[in-house]
């Protein structure tokens, strides 16, 4: 399956997401996996020191962890409407920052 | 003449750029939803004390009163939002817009407007290469403090922090400088524990120019080419005017990840309700530089939060998003031909 958003820092990455709704939930986050998040609360400023990439339900290059994404040089795809219910905790998924942004889910 | 109007012009379209490309849905509530029952309120009280601190100085002292730059400029659409509510006459909004215009220019040491690939507020820097080292943890302490500023003061972050740069270092690399300030406000968040945090924390980072970034007037940061962590050669990081050490760092860094967990987990337990009334606190907070200057308080009356409680406490229908191209959205803050 290819979600379709919109790229807000470049780069590609492959690796195991992780859907977090809350701010308890970070401690579950591992070295590497991709935060799938729905908001933009600054508290999950500290999953994107652990995480591989970052993948929002939120729209737009403007998002607030999106500037914190760029600024630590992981890929962001933004705007991937309801990532946090399609995207299963767990799946391997691909998170391509190109011109488009695109998430791969699965084979 | 013609020069005010070009830089009334010019500044309506700086302003709208980042106004005009924000996310749809904001941390922690829209901005313009809370102030909107105060907002004229709000634009009588920072006009006030405008024009009370301008009586006081000269026009290039605005830097006695402000920290940076950006805790003028990101209230603007606010305070325009304001004389629209007082119903101000075009000519006179186009006077204080002008005056906020120049005062902005003289706390960016004369420089323009960020436009494309730079945001320059110094003449000259001086690199501090004897302190520097080489760590990923320059770029996650910079977004730590980022989010810590945004945890503060919600998306008036500008009250604790400025980026700027890229200062061109003539050897193929260029330097971006975060200045972090007003780290514990007290009087802001008296239920909130600042043991250890700094006043104030400067992160200097050097980058190949490989990377090719942008900033708009609100102090966004983009990346139009390259990676921040790819092209990070090295940094340095200034803690209430000493430099520390790259082990120093990675105890700050520890610091303020667990300040984020805390501070957040406080305010997440807060009702919606609670946290548009600190919001309204942080809207008069950006008054505060100006407040403190001229010595008097910078809170809300209790008036004004019972006047935003009874908004709050009916149900609001939304307004209906309003379809505008970019020209048309910026020609609501071009007061050039008023002046």
């Amino acid at each position: 399956m290819i979600l379709k958003g919109l790229t807000a820092n470049s780069g590609i990455y492959m690796g195991k997401a992780k859907i977090i709704t809350k701010v308890e939930d970070l401690d579950k986050l591992e070295q590497g996996d991709i935060l799938v998040v729905k908001t933009s609360s600054p508290a999950y400023a500290n999953g994107l020191f652990k995480a591989g990439a970052l993948v929002s339900e939120n729209e737009g290059t403007l998002f607030h962890l999106a500037i914190l994404a760029r600024e630590v040089g992981l890929p962001c795809v933004t705007g991937i409407e309801n990532a946090t219910t399609i995207i299963k905790d767990g799946d391997m998924i691909k998170v391509i920052g190109m011109e488009e942004g695109e998430v791969h889910v699965g084979e | 003449m013609l020069e005010s109007k070009k830089l009334l012009k010019d500044f309506a379209t700086e302003l709208s750029v980042p106004v005009y490309y924000t996310d749809g849905v904001k941390y922690p509530f829209k901005s313009g939803g809370v102030i909107k029952p105060v907002i004229a309120d709000l634009g009588k009280v920072y006009l006030e004390l405008f024009d009370k601190v301008e009586e006081k100085i000269e026009p290039n002292e605005w830097n006695k009163v402000f920290d940076n730059a950006q805790q003028l400029c990101r209230c603007v659409h606010h305070t325009i939002n304001g004389m629209k509510a007082l119903k101000l006459p075009n000519e006179e909004i186009a006077k204080y817009m002008l005056k906020i215009a120049k005062a902005i220019l003289v706390l960016q040491n004369g420089h323009y407007f960020p436009h494309y690939e730079q945001y320059i507020v110094l003449d000259n820097i001086e690199i501090q290469k004897d302190v520097a080292f080489h760590t990923n943890e320059l770029l996650f302490l910079s977004a730590a403090f980022w989010a810590y500023s945004e945890t503060l003061y919600f998306v008036h972050r500008q009250l604790a922090c400025q980026y700027h740069g890229g200062y061109d270092l003539g050897d193929g690399t260029f330097a971006i400088i975060r200045d972090f300030c007003n780290l514990k406000p007290k009087d802001l968040w008296s239920e909130l524990d600042f043991t250890g945090m700094p006043d104030t924390i400067q992160i200097v980072t050097v980058h190949d120019n490989s990377l090719k970034i942008d900033f708009d007037s609100y102090n966004n940061l983009y990346i139009r080419d390259g990676n921040m962590l790819q092209t990070l050669k090295y940094g340095y990081v200034i803690v209430d005017g000493k430099a520390i050490s790259q082990e120093e760092t990675s105890k700050l860094f520890q610091l303020i990840q667990d300040k984020l967990n805390e501070f957040n987990k406080i305010i997440e337990s807060y009702s919606d309700n609670k946290v548009k009334h600190k919001y309204i606190d942080i809207f008069w907070y950006r008054t505060k530089p100006m407040a403190d200057f001229l010595g008097i308080d910078w809170k809300p009356s209790e008036k004004i939060h019972k006047k935003a409680d009874d908004y709050f406490n009916k149900e609001q229908p939304l307004a209906p998003k309003k379809e505008q191209t970019f020209e048309e959205f910026a020609s609501q803050y071009d007061y050039s031909n008023y002046i």
